[in-house]
């Protein structure tokens, strides 16, 4: 996605991938401490409950499918994710459970003050949760593998499954949706 | 649309009427219209929480929380299972170290089956060493495959007569097969002619039969056991089947198929 989050960090993933496929545990256990975070918060914001499981579960699926695995530190990053968002996927089925969806009713109590920086320096995880409530599923998986998990439009649309432009077409729609929720946050105010 | 006209908007209408729901929607066209003008770094820096477009100042405030969030998730630990898998040697390794097994394998069996090839041909061509010929044919008889034994070779080699296996020694040239002829070096030559001793007619041609001894013993048999030639006793070809050890013909009644070196006078002659 960004060229400036790259550098150290990405080249250091793609040491330890080719150490890891060559069969460097060491090197998966620095793989593990760096991409299970992610992958947990990915899971966590997409209203996952046993986040702990589900991220080792998708971690496991990894470690036994990187002898196969070709592609860069990038191409690692989406196929990770896209093990990460379908077993996402499976547990929200299981569970039954969908992401409520909040339309528009946010507490005004939660809004501090009438300048729109220090209300957007007071956010909270809380309130952020319920901006992302009121989005569509679709355009929370969007944002949430641009945000969290950090990929460009092309992986995120691998990841989903859909084409570059409706993956495009679905972030702006999301971020609009966003914008008009807090809009009527200020509204209330 | 301003701020204001959508503050009038939704306080007349309500959030959940249709015409407030247009009015959003419209909104939302616009923010959509806004962005869809962003350059690709532009929306990089967007979602990175960073923009200097007016008016999604708060949707980049969203975006950095939300990265400051997934930032300060900790490292879930990791579970006993995946911990357990970690310490198994690795998938490519029990991989190769399996196809490195069977490999060798398969190549034992193969070399193992051209060994057994190769010293059948040579067992059943009687090629074989001596030591290892009567060793091969030992074996085989156990699963009823007739091989030849090492003096069979010999004396092929020597007599020029056929040797069959079930039969007795036939003579290339049409006579009786014991010529009586010849002293005979080998084990058990008794001298005789079993074939004058009964009063066969020795020069009987096509005489493939040994005279029966006048003791009634036979001189051959059902056994199958060949005559001796040039009067020598030789270890006859074990006929197929159960080992024989009930009386051969020649012999001296306790069922050795052994030469009797020192002759016997009834002109058996298959005395072994």
């Amino acid at each position: 996605m960004s060229t400036s989050s790259r550098g150290g960090p990405h080249e250091s993933l793609a040491r330890d991938l080719t150490a890891s496929v060559a069969g460097d545990v060491a090197a998966f256990e620095r793989i593990y401490r760096r991409m299970a975070p992610s992958l947990a918060s990915y899971l966590r914001w997409n209203g996952v409950v046993d986040v702990e499981s589900l991220t080792n579960e998708v971690m496991t699926q990894i470690y036994r499918n990187l002898p196969r695995f070709t592609g860069d530190a990038d191409a690692f990053r989406s196929w990770a994710f896209t093990i990460a968002h379908h077993r996402m996927v499976d547990d929200r089925r299981a569970e039954g459970r969908r992401p409520p969806v909040v339309d528009g009713d946010i507490d005004a109590e939660d809004v501090v003050g009438n300048v729109e920086d220090e209300a957007i320096d007071l956010l909270s995880d809380e309130r952020v949760r319920l901006l992302f409530d009121g989005l569509s599923p679709d355009q929370r998986d969007v944002l949430l593998l641009r945000v969290v998990a950090d990929l460009s439009i092309d992986d995120a649309a691998l990841a989903l499954g859909k084409p570059p432009g409706a993956v495009k077409s679905l972030q702006h729609r999301a971020l609009a949706a966003l914008r008009r929720q807090l809009d009527r946050e200020k509204m209330d105010t | 649309m301003t701020d204001d006209r959508l503050h009038l908007s939704h306080q007349a209408h309500g959030p959940d009427t249709d015409a407030a729901e247009m009015l959003w929607g419209d909104q939302d066209q616009w923010v959509v219209a806004m962005l869809d003008e962003l350059d690709d770094e532009q929306m990089d820096a967007l979602l990175e929480g960073s923009t200097a477009v007016q008016g999604l100042e708060p949707v980049a405030a969203v975006m950095r929380r939300l990265r400051a969030s997934a930032a300060a998730e900790p490292v879930p630990p990791m579970s006993a299972a995946l911990r357990a898998l970690l310490d198994e040697p690795p998938a490519r390794v029990r991989h190769l170290s399996a196809v490195a097994r069977g490999s060798l394998a398969r190549a034992a069996v193969a070399a193992s089956v051209a060994a057994v090839a190769l010293l059948g041909a040579g067992a059943a061509q009687n090629r074989l060493p001596t030591e290892f010929q009567d060793i091969v044919s030992s074996a085989a008889e156990l699963v009823g495959i007739d091989v030849p034994r090492s003096q069979e070779r010999d004396s092929a080699d020597s007599g020029g007569n056929h040797r069959d296996a079930d039969g007795p020694t036939v003579d290339p040239s049409g006579a009786a097969g014991h010529d009586g002829s010849g002293g005979g070096d080998g084990p058990g030559d008794d001298g005789s002619t079993p074939g004058a001793a009964t009063g066969a007619d020795p020069g009987s041609p096509g005489d493939q039969e040994p005279a029966t001894p006048p003791d009634g013993s036979k001189g051959r048999g059902a056994t199958g056991q060949p005559a001796p030639e040039n009067g020598r006793a030789t270890d006859p070809v074990r006929p197929i089947g159960p080992a024989n050890g009930d009386g051969v013909a020649g012999s001296n009644g306790n069922g050795s198929t052994n030469s009797n070196p020192a002759g016997q006078a009834n002109g058996t002659g298959n005395a072994k």
